[in-house]
């Protein structure tokens, strides 16, 4: 080896020998670090990075820092699209941050299995309420909803596993200046057949001007929200029909299940009504919206190239801050009863008293510091920083007695009207495909709704059958789950099952669940089974 | 006519022959013992994150299991119902198409390879190598995205450059002569969300399929031509497509190979651009889904990981199967 190469390969072989000796000092000092000292490191992960929120978080916890010395929180975002694979594997193996965001890929099944409950925490108070008008009430009963929006599924866990420090409601949102070039003075459609009118209207004027400017920016993400209000609307009367245990909400399993029954069919008036509406609407969104991406139709409507677009609250913050105009807030307007376009089933506008709070949290059983993840919940959840949240974010609250700030009033939901009709039967990831991939054929003006409905003819039963056979497969493993949970309970409580159940709160809930949960499977079951033999 | 000028590089290539190497003695691997210890970090890494996933989703294959704890034993159910799911044999044949296509848009880079070699200039050569290669700097997600706005119906440069070059008219006579039902009068093209359409635009994808990894190794290849291989060309008086032809094309065909083994591969396993142009389903009638992106949306969408496993381990042998009859079949005489 000449002289200059071992030189050379000296100099390589230091510098390799440099990084690796920086490399094990920065993870070994980190890692001794926090074996050594008392910090407690909290990791925060969520998939919101709309505009203001990831600030707020860091506001927030900044506060709850210099309140804790010895507590470091560190906020973990994530994309919206990676999450659900992101938070699988995360959970799966064992990785999880010490406080996850729950939905969109943390389903109930999941959440039974990776979550801590948080039953035994929820009915003491919220020690950070002190000194205001929630510090004698339950943490449960500091939310709106009283932490029902928290756990997703809860009607088939009926278990608290989450924290929602939001809440939200759906609004079409107006580019104000443009809406007045093209409209004049006219209000702000709030009919079904005023926006109609306004749609055909700019139509119009983006001919007469060359300004290619369509009336509602959709997207593959927006327009499913928009679809959905409008087919609710057609099915408001025919709800109260199906609606055979008054509970006022009927759940798309349900109405799955009468589908596959043959009770319901596309030929039914008000569904096939419901699709000719939805047929209608495509018209007022830009060829070709079912390409495009939440960002795209964020674009479209930022750069003046659509007049609205429908989203929700969540992103007020992020629109306003982009497109740097003037912007209207408008409820969604649907049609209305009688005898105008689309009327005949409708029974009126929609209540949003039902709504669930969002933005859940929840602790994996795998956190190391669960008492001080919760104890950060509890924080963020106390009515002075959901406050501080609110108002920072201009998100909605999910704590009670939270005041608005003017930027929130038209996002405050609806508390008179009557009650939401059955959505679209996609009860899972099986008959929601079958509905989306072909959706198109439906938007198509040349094909429309009689090749949409004979394409779900064929695809939507297969689809139902392999989304119920796998919720019943959920279900009864979540009730297996607890029957030594709950056999234990028994033990303790020294009950045996020959005695009647004496009416001991949470236990005697639980039963309750547990029994609920495998009527509903076995029924199900039942179902499937009649529906084989036929 | 370009003409070859062999560089300096290639003469000192040439100039040096490398030693033949000796086969190891039993004896002598035995007494050396010690430089084995050097692979066991390596191979343990290899074992643990390659081969170990593997192993799991062999296993995983025969279970019903949705990503947790709760697993059942089911045999070949999940192999069964494979091979009776049409949307997965459908992915098969989106796939076929796109290998068929990605094969034939190995051409350019060939061409592109064969140009900067056969440059006089050895200060051009460079920069044009150096051009192909600039591409790279920029993140792959980038590049997709730009093809993704590329394809917007409505400000999409694609849709504009067909209206300009006045090819829409053209389209729209030949929809309605052929009834395809997809260029319409007034209306922009809908390329990722009429279904017909799906498969065509992700063959346009990268246009003009310039690939800088395929040119770079092309190039290898042409570079270790050595200079006394033309001139006997030359004195037979071959012309620039003969030299292409019988010497340029047949010594690299090794790298051809090498590129359409990984092509292959890369193609079957790969669903990124599917996932990020057309969502998790496949976009419109499901047209853009391929065997990849099923297996992802059976995991992550529909929680059947125990299935998904099975659709891996199939797809691992259609996989196999292409790599071996590319390896017999595609043979490099020398």
């Amino acid at each position: 080896m000449k002289p200059m190469e071992k030189i050379m390969n000296g100099i390589g072989l230091g510098l390799l020998g440099i990084c690796f000796v920086i490399s094990l000092w920065t993870v070994g000092s980190r890692s001794f670090r926090e074996a050594t000292s008392d910090e407690v490191h909290i990791r925060f992960a969520h998939w919101q990075l709309e505009s203001g929120l990831r600030d707020t978080i860091d506001v927030l916890a900044a506060e709850y820092m210099k309140l804790h010395p010895n507590v470091r929180i560190t906020q973990m975002t994530i994309p919206e699209r990676a999450y659900p694979s992101w938070v699988t594997t995360q959970l799966a193996g064992g990785m999880a941050p010490d406080i996850v965001e729950l939905g969109k890929g943390v389903t109930a099944e999941r959440i039974a299995r990776y979550f801590e409950p948080l039953g035994d925490y929820i009915d003491e108070v919220n020690p950070y309420n002190k000194g205001t008008s929630l510090q004698d009430v339950s943490w449960r009963e500091t939310f709106l909803d009283n932490m029902e929006g928290g756990t997703p599924g809860f009607d088939i866990l009926m278990e608290y596993y989450g924290v929602p420090l939001s809440m939200h409601t759906v609004r079409f949102f107006f580019n104000a200046p443009l809406y007045r070039e093209i409209m004049g003075d006219t209000p702000y459609p709030t009919t079904y057949t005023e926006l109609m009118a306004f749609s055909e209207r700019t139509l119009k004027w983006s001919k007469e001007t060359g300004r290619n400017v369509v009336p509602i920016a959709g997207s593959q993400y927006n327009s499913p929200i928009l679809m959905e209000r409008m087919f609710a609307s057609q099915t408001q009367r025919m709800s109260i029909r199906q609606d055979t245990t008054g509970g006022l909400r009927i759940g798309s399993g349900r109405f799955s299940t009468n589908f596959l029954q043959g009770e319901l069919s596309w030929k039914t008036p008000e569904l096939r009504s419901a699709l000719e509406l939805m047929q209608d609407v495509c018209k007022s969104m830009p060829p070709g919206f079912l390409q495009m991406m939440r960002e795209d139709s964020t674009f479209y409507f930022v750069q003046e190239r659509a007049v609205a677009t429908i989203t929700g609250s969540w992103d007020s913050t992020s629109l306003a801050t982009q497109s740097g105009t003037e912007l209207a807030v408008v409820n969604i307007p649907i049609p209305v009863p009688g005898p105008e376009a689309f009327g005949k089933f409708v029974l009126g506008p929609v209540s949003e008293l039902g709504l669930n709070t969002s933005m859940p949290f929840g602790v994996p059983r795998t956190s190391k510091h669960k008492d001080v993840a919760i104890d950060f919940l509890r924080f963020l959840s106390s009515q002075p920083i959901n406050t501080q949240f609110s108002a920072l974010s201009q998100w909605l609250p999910s704590v009670a007695d939270v005041p608005l700030i003017p930027a929130l009033v038209p996002f405050k939901p609806v508390i008179n009207g009557y009650q939401q009709g059955i959505i679209i039967p996609t009860l899972g990831a099986d008959s929601q495909r079958a509905y989306s991939t072909n959706f198109h054929i439906l938007a198509d003006p040349k094909r429309g709704v009689d090749a949409f409905v004979e394409e779900l003819d064929k695809r939507l039963p297969t689809a139902i059958k392999s989304d119920l056979d796998r919720s019943i497969k959920a279900a009864m493993e979540s009730c297996g789950r607890r029957d030594g949970v709950l056999a234990a309970e028994l033990h303790l409580a020294g009950i045996t099952l020959e005695q009647p159940m004496p009416n001991q709160g949470r236990l005697a809930g639980f039963f309750e669940v547990q029994f609920e949960q495998e009527r509903a499977a076995w029924s199900n079951i039942t179902q499937l089974l009649e529906l084989e033999k036929r | 006519m370009v003409q070859y000028h062999p560089t300096p590089r290639t003469r000192k290539t040439l100039a040096f022959s490398q030693p033949m190497p000796v086969p190891l003695s039993s004896q002598k691997a035995l007494r050396e013992w010690r430089i084995y210890l050097f692979v066991i970090p390596s191979l343990f890494l290899v074992a643990i994150f390659s081969y170990f996933p593997a192993i799991s989703a062999v296993y995983h294959s025969f279970f019903d299991w949705q990503g947790g704890d709760f697993k059942r034993f089911i045999g070949f159910d999940n192999f069964t119902r494979a091979f009776a799911d049409r949307e997965l044999w459908n992915s098969f044949f989106t796939i076929g198409v796109l290998v068929v296509a990605n094969i034939f848009k190995l051409v350019p880079s060939i061409f592109t390879a064969v140009l900067i070699h056969r440059l006089i200039s050895d200060k051009w050569q460079y920069w044009y190598r150096v051009l192909v290669v600039i591409p790279m700097i920029v993140p792959g997600l980038v590049t997709l995205f730009i093809w993704k706005f590329f394809f917007d119906p409505n400000m999409g440069i694609l849709n504009n450059v067909i209206e300009g070059l006045g090819l829409k008219g053209l389209l729209v006579a030949m929809n309605d002569a052929m009834g395809w039902n997809v260029f319409r009068e007034g209306l922009p093209i809908g390329w990722l969300s009429q279904p017909d359409l799906i498969i065509p635009s992700l063959v346009i994808w990268g246009f003009p399929w310039i690939g800088a990894v395929g040119v770079l190794i092309y190039l290898a290849g042409l570079q270790s031509i050595g200079e006394e291989v033309y001139e006997s060309a030359e004195i037979d008086g071959a012309n620039w497509w003969q030299k292409f032809v019988y010497i340029e094309f047949p010594l690299i065909l090794t790298q051809i190979r090498l590129t359409l083994v990984l092509l292959i591969i890369g193609t079957l396993q790969g669903f990124g651009l599917q996932y990020l142009l057309l969502g998790m389903d496949g976009g419109a009638g499901g047209r853009g889904m391929v065997p990849g992106l099923w297996m992802f949306n059976r995991a992550f969408g529909a929680g059947q990981f125990g299935y998904a496993c099975a659709i891996g381990m199939i797809l691992f042998v259609f996989i196999l199967g292409l790599t071996y009859i590319n390896n017999k079949y595609v043979r490099v005489e020398k």
